[in-house]
């Protein structure tokens, strides 16, 4: 997908600008949090269960060659073909080979970030295969030409009567706006591409290294179509996303849908060990996995290995202040809200993505809503970080900061500095407190007031209070 | 190019990580040194002693939290009566059902004589389980944490049976039905994994298929069933 963040401050202020989006964005991450609320609410072991998982994180990343080639192991001993993708364009190749070799002409898909990350569609596309986004979110972003804009809501920020008139618009269908009747016009328009595809791609939450197993967790059974009709099944998976045993995953299966969407268990949790035709049930006589590294391996290195932790629940989108007002599309990318602001510099480099950890009001949500415990705000510090050591900042900045520390650095010119600032003080303020300031603090009081200094400064004030101890001492 | 590629990324793993055995070990203990989470005052207030009574109360009160109905059938009569009702109650023409797996089988088909059943085993059901009005399985196992059953994908069970028709009955047994996702796990590993050694499909199901992509609003039979029943059992 092609990465618009560098357009993020103009995407972002239209989309505060855009009411329907406001909306939109205010009823689906009040709804998301009402359900991880009291999903979690019910449920005594979620700390245990949340320090649990991310011990198993850090205990597979540790280990994470020796897992893989577990896996690989056993999922050939089950039948099926592991695939190893350096890159996004590897990966494309890779799925292009698959594509070709199994004669496909229609390829559906179930719901896949890391299909989004390495533009598979639209490669796919440019080699002749039609491709079928079969989840209801991606169904819908897929027809207006838009890229998804929450990691587990794809069509988050679209009104029904959006979708009524895409629908019309698109598919020539009758117009309604009806809720249950959308979800009906998309059930049948697919189900007939369900019945016709060659081949049926997805991604996958999780895979067991111990069992050669990839995990499925959805609610509409799209997942299930696509993973169990077609004669050839490829997924597609982040290497950060294997864990070591089936108990494991029972860990994960308690926390990734009720921090998700408030659910014990999704509709569907499916569980696929290599091609399922090979049973004699009927199902692919071909099962392929493609592990992606695009540049994880990477981050395993060093301060930022535990953005790999993450099991892509959404729950931090949910709580973010900075998502609630802007949405997904603004991030300009595949991953959205706080981890899509760690990941995306990440993955794309920092050049033109630098204002992504900026838009942080560091508040932490993130952090407590996260089921893995990930410290989001201290990477986006670290980002930061980044950015000023190789960033040259404006000359503005560079002087104010120069001279501003040089002033608190030394006792008689701060004590002079704060004087003098009482005394402006005077003039600047009304009701004691600042309700306009010049340019550039202009910027900081249209929307807010300044505060101002306290009446005596905290350094007179201990004086004091130590004489009196010293007094009373005596 | 598919080796290099492979040792690439391993390579490129490895440089990533400071092995260090000590360290590993130490993880290693924490997590599985321990007994695991559901032998600790067990999940959902569920204690391991539960007796057979509570695990069906609870399966059940999950159930329908998820949105599936559930019945209780106290003999096969009443459960063959239930059936029939609940096909003639959906105004179902063609049912297509497991041929293994699938408790009262042979009296199923008594049952529905009015009806067209299809089986995996006769010819037709490839050209005609896209038209079944209703699906009609077993469960291998259920679970009562969750309300949810299990299905094994295998020899005159397809997955199609749960998948393709708008409604799905389920028969469960009472002895199958397991406290929570860690039993499950544990009952899995042993049967159909390592002893048949080829591909499975596994599907844990909990309640019927549903969305909230358009407005959060829930719809339910998204592209699966709209409807789940679940008729509980005892062992016949």
């Amino acid at each position: 997908m092609e990465l618009k963040s560098r357009y993020f401050r103009e995407m972002a202020r239209s989309a505060i600008a855009n009411t329907g989006l406001q909306s939109a964005l205010g009823r689906a991450t009040k709804h998301f949090n009402e359900g991880r609320r009291s999903a979690f609410a019910a449920f005594d072991e979620k700390d245990i269960l949340r320090a649990r998982a991310r011990r198993i994180k850090e205990m597979t990343a540790e280990r994470l060659d020796e897992y893989l080639c577990h896996l690989e192991k056993m999922v050939a001993a089950a039948g099926g073909v592991v695939h190893w993708a350096q890159d996004a364009a590897q990966a494309r190749s890779i799925l292009a080979a698959i594509a070709h070799d199994s004669k496909a002409k229609i390829a559906i898909k179930s719901k896949s970030m890391a299909t989004e990350e390495i533009g598979l569609n639209a490669h796919l596309e440019s080699e002749g295969i039609e491709v079928v986004e079969t989840d209801l979110g991606e169904f819908i972003v897929q027809l207006a030409g838009e890229p998804p804009s929450h990691i587990i809501a794809p069509a988050v920020h679209k009104t029904k009567e959006e979708v009524a008139n895409l629908f019309c618009d698109r598919l020539k269908t009758p117009y309604t706006d009806s809720i249950e009747g959308l979800a009906a016009i998309a059930r049948a328009n697919l189900r007939e591409k369900f019945l016709m595809a060659d081949l049926g791609i997805s991604g996958a939450n999780f895979a067991v290294a111990d069992t050669g197993t990839i995990a499925l967790v959805t609610n509409e059974g799209n997942g299930r179509y696509v993973t169990s009709l077609p004669k050839v099944h490829a997924a597609v998976m982040g290497i950060e996303k294997v864990i070591p045993t089936l108990d494991d995953l029972a860990v994960f299966l308690k926390l990734l849908p009720r921090s998700a969407t408030g659910q014990k268990l999704t509709s569907y949790t499916t569980l696929i060990t290599g091609p399922g035709g090979r049973s004699g049930a009927g199902g692919p006589e071909q099962f392929h996995l493609v592990l992606l590294d695009n540049g994880r391996s990477e981050m395993l290195r060093g301060e930022f290995r535990e953005v790999l932790y993450c099991i892509r629940c959404g729950a931090c989108l949910n709580v973010c202040p900075v998502y609630r007002a802007i949405g997904g599309h603004a991030y300009g990318w595949v991953y959205s809200g706080p981890v899509g602001s760690v990941l995306t510099p990440l993955l794309m480099g920092l050049d033109e993505t630098a204002d992504l950890p900026r838009a942080s009001t560091l508040c932490g949500a993130c952090r407590e809503a996260c089921p893995v415990d990930i410290d989001i705000p201290g990477m986006l510090l670290k980002l930061r970080e980044r950015t000023a050591r190789e960033e040259v900042a404006p000359a503005f900045e560079r002087v104010f900061f120069s001279a501003w520390g040089k002033l608190l650095s030394r006792g008689p010119t701060y004590e002079l500095g704060a004087a003098a600032a009482r005394l402006l003080q005077l003039l600047l303020t009304w009701n004691g407190r600042y309700k306009r300031l010049p340019y550039p603090l202009s910027r900081w009081t249209s929307s807010r007031d300044f505060p101002p200094l306290a009446p005596k400064p905290f350094r007179k004030v201990w004086r004091e209070e130590l004489s009196k101890l010293d007094e009373k001492g005596k | 190019m598919v080796k290099e590629s492979r040792e690439r990324v391993l390579k490129a793993i490895r440089k990533g990580i400071k092995k260090s055995a000590l360290l590993a070990r130490h993880l290693r203990e924490e997590l599985y040194g321990k007994p695991s989470l559901h032998a600790i005052g067990a999940a959902e207030g569920l204690a391991e002693a539960s007796s057979a009574q509570e695990l069906i109360s609870k399966f059940a009160q999950e159930a329908s939290y998820a949105m599936a109905n559930v019945y209780r059938a106290r003999s096969s009569a009443d459960a063959l009566e239930c059936i029939a009702r609940i096909a003639s109650g959906k105004g179902a023409k063609i049912v297509a059902r497991w041929s293994r797996g699938l408790p009262l089988a042979e009296m199923i088909d008594s049952a529905l004589a009015s009806l067209e059943v299809i089986t995996p085993d006769g010819g037709e059901w490839p050209s005609k389980i896209a038209a079944a009005d209703m699906g009609l399985t077993g469960a291998d196992f259920a679970v009562a944490e969750t309300g949810s059953i299990v299905l094994i994908a295998g020899p005159g069970k397809p997955g199609s049976a749960s998948l393709l028709p708008p409604v799905h009955l389920a028969l469960v047994r009472e002895s199958s039905i397991l406290p929570n996702l860690e039993e499950l796990f544990a009952a899995i590993r042993g049967r159909a994994m390592s002893v048949l050694g080829v591909g499975r499909h596994i599907n844990i199901i909990t309640g019927p298929s549903r969305t909230g992509d358009i407005e959060q609003t829930l719809t339910l039979g998204a592209h699966g069933p709209k409807e789940l029943h679940l008729l509980i059992l005892p062992d016949l």
